[in-house]
């Protein structure tokens, strides 16, 4: 188990009410897990639909919801933008 | 059909003319840019310097200005650039556009100079060259206090005064920043236009084209990029995406990456110093950013402002990113070119190749180093020159970040090639919009089209670039045409397996966009769903405007462009970028993380129908309509 920060940006906080907080987890998808059984199915629904990034770096840099974590990374959610 | 009203205003002679527009350059052309670069064509010889007192500066708008259609408030200034030599074009929101339609006229036609600074003012009808003495001098933001409140509002400031080869135009807050266009009004010694109008704008199915109108607005609110990411978060949301991907350019692109460009993102923003969203007149997209700076509201930094004066300059302060934002905007700079030409120079300091008091890192003197170049003091002067000036001076030209001489804007092309593409093609130069924007659809956007790999990108960009280019041309924000991008790709999300593997998949269809782009001719129905500026314009205008020709306008502007730059001597070598990004690996580890131009620029030709010198082939005027302009160069 890895002891990682979560933080969750956007609208995905309407659903947690906070915007942040420390869990120890294995991968991206145990986080899902937990935003489902604490949040509800909602809030893992939106959460499953943004940017997933660790230590900044999209997930998918790694191994998307597969992705290990490991001590102190930060893994944050972020809503979809645009512009230009 | 109404024909667009043009007026030629000679600053030499104090003449004002009525410009006939035919018929045939209004069918073709619509208004906005691309009408703008066939005048230009016409109004000046080959080879005449920017800031000669011959050189014409446009400001013109497009069918949709002023009409109530949803973002529909951008106008357009075309000119010669000084710093590439080519076509200058330059987009801005605000009321003038609409102002000068109710005024009176499509577009203006400025030539000459005046002996002592002037402003124009257009009123009703009426036009008059008035002295502007007690306006030089004045940033962007005192000269506007200074006019008629009523008036629609197009100035300098010291930036253009003093012809800085990067300075822009103000309109309230809004910027018309690229391309050195306020240097050519500066030249001229005319600080400002203004226009206020009471007449009704010509529309020529005026109660569809009102419904019509009320369903886009509709489609746009229920759309995520524009009724839910764009009003919410802005550009300033890009920031973190950038960096998720590695196209966030860092300290002068010398990488993708910034460990705390969180601090400088636009969710921190809406966290700390935001205090609301707001917009451009008739936009129900609204995504400008109102933040705090000392104690008073001001408009808030775009993504490329952010990422510019924050990760690659190797810095990551907020506050100082909005203040020095707001300075470029009163100066009358572009943020993009001022901050990159900066950066520039922090890397000439790196090396030991030559230091202007600038470094990685540190951001604090840049207040005082701005305003040295807007007023081109001691050797700021030299930086007032641009990044491409700066790099035939003292070297460096493999890490001078421009295309063609104009700085690109905040998306690293080697983690999106198909932008890289786009700023090595763009007729204007290292331009994202312009280019085609592909950094959307590649590593900032809820697709993601492979960024590294380069099949398919040369057809996407055309694609793009046309599309982009008609909406400018229509007089619409670009950021309205994001919703061609599905509904249920949003609702899938981006991690969805079923948007992986569209983003996989659309690598090999590179065909499928050229039989698109084939088909034109055919396409005879507007939708909603793919480019509702279309239908807009087919209202608004009474022209068979339908898809296929829509994009067929968007074609022509980038052959019209291409054949003046083709003429002022720009050739196939002025498509490249700086080495860094074509011979460098991003990740040395990846050898794919270059943009291959090699691979890219000979397709996009080809798709383009251009010959390798970058040349519109005879057939291809022939099918647009051009043919009157073959050879032209
Ligand atoms: S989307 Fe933004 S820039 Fe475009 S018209 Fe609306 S408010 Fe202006």
């Amino acid at each position: 188990m890895a002891k990682v920060v979560v933080k969750y940006r956007g609208l995905l906080v309407d659903f947690t009410k906070l915007d942040e907080e420390v869990l120890n987890v294995n991968q991206i998808k145990d986080i899902l897990k937990h935003i489902k059984l604490c949040y509800g199915p909602e809030a893992e629904k939106k959460a499953k639909s943004m940017l997933i990034t660790i230590d900044g770096d999209s997930m998918f840099m790694r191994k998307g919801f597969k992705s290990k974590l490991n001590d102190g990374e930060i893994v944050q959610f972020f809503p979809i933008c645009g512009g230009g | 059909m109404t024909l667009p009203n043009y007026m030629k205003i000679n600053l030499s002679t104090g003449e004002i003319a009525p410009y006939p527009i035919p018929e045939e350059y209004y069918r073709k052309f619509l208004g906005g840019k691309a009408l703008a670069a066939r005048l230009l064509l016409d109004l000046t010889p080959a080879g005449l310097d920017p800031l000669d007192p011959e050189m014409v500066v446009i400001v013109n708008t497009g069918p949709l200005n002023g009409t109530g259609a949803p973002s529909t408030s951008r106008f357009n200034l075309t000119s010669k650039n000084i710093a590439t030599g080519g076509i200058a074009s330059s987009n801005c929101g605000g009321t003038f556009g609409g102002m000068l339609r109710r005024a009176g006229y499509e577009g203006l036609i400025i030539t000459g100079k005046a002996e002592n600074p002037v402003r124009i003012d257009v009123s009703d009808g009426d036009i008059s060259i008035l002295d502007a003495g007690e306006l030089w001098g004045t940033d962007t933001e005192h000269a506007q206090e200074k006019l008629p409140k009523h008036a629609g509002k197009l100035v300098i400031g010291p930036g253009g005064e003093n012809m800085v080869r990067f300075a822009g135009l103000a309109s309230g807050e809004r910027m018309a920043g690229r391309c050195g266009i306020g240097a050519v009004f500066g030249s001229k010694n005319l600080k400002a236009i203004t226009a206020y109008g009471t007449r009704e704008i010509p529309i020529a199915k005026r109660e569809k084209f009102y419904k019509f109108v009320k369903r886009w607005v509709k489609f746009l609110k229920g759309h995520t990029m524009t009724g839910d990411a764009l009003p919410h978060f802005g550009s300033a949301g890009l920031v973190n995406k950038a960096n998720a991907t590695h196209a966030l350019p860092t300290k002068n692109f010398q990488e993708g990456y910034y460990a705390k460009a969180d601090k400088v993102s636009g969710e921190t923003l809406a966290e700390t110093l935001l205090t609301r969203n707001s917009g451009c007149i008739s936009c129900p997209i609204r995504c400008e950013r109102r933040v705090m700076m000392d104690g008073r509201e001001v408009k808030g930094p775009e993504f490329e402002t952010m990422g510019f004066f924050g990760p690659n300059m190797g810095a990551h302060d907020l506050e100082t990113i909005i203040r020095l934002n707001w300075l470029c905007d009163i100066l009358g700079l572009d943020t993009i070119s001022a901050a990159s030409t900066i950066s520039f120079a922090m890397e000439l300091e790196q090396r030991g190749i030559k230091d202007f008091g600038v470094k990685f890192g540190d951001v604090s003197n840049l207040e005082d180093v701005l305003r040295k170049i807007a007023n081109r003091e001691g050797i700021y002067t030299e930086l007032a020159n641009g990044s491409k000036w700066l790099s035939e001076k003292y070297g460096g030209k493999e890490f001078a970040m421009h295309a063609k001489g104009l700085e690109m804007a905040s998306y690293e092309p080697r983690r999106s090639v198909g932008m890289g593409l786009g700023y090595a093609t763009s007729n204007r130069g290292g331009c994202h919009l312009n280019g085609g924007y592909m950094a959307l659809l590649e590593c900032i956007g809820v697709l993601s089209i492979r960024p590294t790999d380069h099949r398919a990108k040369a057809e996407w960009t055309v694609f793009m670039q046309n599309a982009l280019e008609a909406m400018s041309t229509a007089g619409c924000c670009l950021f309205s045409g994001q919703t061609f991008i599905p509904q249920i790709l949003f609702n899938l999300g981006p991690n969805h397996w079923i948007t992986r593997l569209l983003g996989k998949a659309a690598v090999h269809t590179g065909l499928v966009v050229r039989l698109l782009l084939a088909i034109r001719p055919i396409m005879l129905f507007n939708t909603l769903f793919l480019m509702p500026h279309a239908e807009a314009l087919r209202l608004a205008t009474g022209l068979p405007i339908f898809t296929g020709e829509f994009l067929n306008i968007g074609e022509r502007s980038y052959n019209v462009e291409r054949i003046y730059n083709l003429r002022e001597g720009l050739t196939e070598k002025d498509d490249a970028l700086p080495k860094r990004l074509t011979d460098n690996p991003q990740d040395p580890s990846d050898k794919n993380t270059v943009v291959p131009m090699d691979k890219l620029l000979p397709k996009y030709y080809q798709t383009r129908g251009w010959n390798a010198k970058s040349q519109p082939k005879e057939r291809t005027l022939k099918r647009l309509g051009m043919i009157d302009l073959w050879q032209k160069w």
